[in-house]
């Protein structure tokens, strides 16, 4: 495999970071908010380069509650009320607060506080 | 934006179609601006210079049309503006609606015009100032002025009255927003899951707003000025409005002012008992704030598919389903949280 240099993400954080720096500030008021979500889809798609160590733990929470990394067979015990009881739910409960905030660590770390 | 504004031979003709309904000599548009906020509405200011008639002087306005991809469950906008006539005929502080033209030969799409209220309705900048127990009050009192109107209050007929259970009628509408999304995010199946199976009693129908939060009211110098955005209104348990006003994903950051991030959650409540003479349903209304997350997330999820699909390209759409995990986060801490309690 022939390596581009810098490589994806490097180039990314560097985009994002001249547009937070040059453009950002200089951008009249009706393209402001446009800039703003520009600079968040452009962090997000960053965060999200960066999201192995996040995926894994998702993957391995999935694993610990019904033994494979597979979020629709997970629906589907949900659905089916195998989770319905007392403790199950609570177990069910603090496993999707797990993965939900594995995704916030991507799509909003801000929220995670 | 994705939705055109009028051109001029457009706005001509408005103002020719207005003469008419004002019953005057003339009618001219001034200062005419898009207003922002309009995910599935054209919204347009706009001064209406009248000479003659009963509307006779400068009439401050907002015109507002509907977009070519509205989202499922929302009003037309001549429903939308008797919706309106009903609240402000009702006491509360809504926009009075005064043109309707709703069979959209005009213009191309059903439009009405309603008197233009000031303040701000951003929702990021009205949590900024000080917690408002006054303004908490009042707009528990402006609910409870609404949810005195009941199936059979005159001009709603056109209001679709639930089926026979109202909670399976809400689970199943937003379990068909959701689509497939509801079998590929365990979050989403959770939530469906835990509000069937922990259903409060429901209340008897009342005339809801179904979207009354911080974002969709204005104030100006700390005082309510109208309440806005009525295209989701329908006869729903009064809880509904309650729960969807407090919900923690309707607070703007402000978690600690439980009342849509501006005031108190009992000042809240307060103003909502005094104006029915009903108590609250404290336990009946966390479970319609888990209820608002779900519909928020379903809601969410459309405004996704509707910018992937290519049926309209927006960023903010796309920004908007990248939102889930906050939104089932807020959901999943919720139930944590009466499950904690229980």
């Amino acid at each position: 495999m022939i390596r581009d240099l810098p490589d994806s993400q490097n180039l990314l954080e560097t985009a994002l970071a001249s547009l937070r720096a040059e453009l950002l500030p200089n951008l009249p008021d009706h393209a402001r908010y446009t800039g703003l979500m520009v600079a968040n889809a452009l962090a997000i798609v960053l965060r999200d380069l960066q999201a192995a160590e996040a995926r894994r733990r998702i993957a391995e929470t999935l694993t610990g509650l019904i033994g494979q990394d597979d979020a629709p067979a997970l629906c589907a015990a949900i659905d089916a009320g195998r989770f319905d009881e007392p403790a199950p739910d609570a177990t069910l409960r603090q496993a999707l607060l797990t993965i939900t905030r594995a995704r916030l660590s991507i799509s909003n770390p801000k929220a995670l506080g | 934006m994705s939705v055109p504004s009028l051109s001029p031979e457009q706005l001509q003709a408005l103002a020719d179609w207005l003469t008419g309904q004002a019953g005057a000599a003339t009618v001219r548009l001034a200062d005419v601006r898009r207003l922002s906020g309009g995910a599935i509405s054209v919204n347009l200011s706009m001064d209406l210079i009248i000479a003659g008639g009963p509307f006779a002087g400068c009439q401050p306005v907002v015109f507002r049309a509907g977009s070519p991809s509205g989202v499922s469950a929302s009003l037309s906008k001549a429903q939308e503006a008797a919706v309106l006539r009903a609240a402000f005929d009702a006491g509360v502080t809504a926009p009075e609606p005064l043109f309707v033209q709703g069979d959209g030969a005009l213009l191309g799409s059903p439009f009405y015009i309603m008197r233009r209220a000031g303040g701000v309705a951003a929702g990021h900048r009205l949590v900024k100032a000080p917690p408002s127990p006054a303004l908490a009050h009042d707009l528990g009192q402006q609910l409870g002025r609404l949810h005195r109107l009941r199936p059979g209050a005159p001009g709603l007929d056109f209001l679709p009255l639930p089926a026979a259970d109202l909670l399976d009628d809400c689970l199943t509408a937003y379990r068909g927003w959701l689509g497939e999304m509801a079998g590929l995010d365990p979050a989403l199946a959770y939530g469906l899951r835990w509000l069937d199976r922990r259903r409060p009693a429901v209340g008897d129908l009342v005339l809801s707003h179904r979207d009354y939060r911080t974002g969709n009211y204005l104030v100006e110098a700390g005082k309510l000025t109208a309440i806005i955005d009525w295209e989701f209104a329908g006869w729903s348990d009064p809880m509904e409005d309650i729960g969807w006003f407090c919900a923690a994903c309707w607070r703007f950051g402000r978690r600690d002012q439980e009342a849509g991030g501006i005031g108190d959650r009992a000042d809240f409540y307060a103003g909502y008992e005094a104006a029915t003479g009903r108590p609250v349903n404290h336990q009946a209304v966390r479970w319609w704030e888990v209820m608002a997350h779900l519909r928020w997330a379903a809601i969410a999820v459309q405004q996704a598919k509707r910018h992937v699909s290519g049926a309209e390209h927006s960023l903010e759409l796309a920004l908007t389903g990248r939102m889930l995990p906050e939104i089932t986060h807020d959901m999943l801490r919720e139930i944590d949280q009466m499950e904690a309690a229980a």
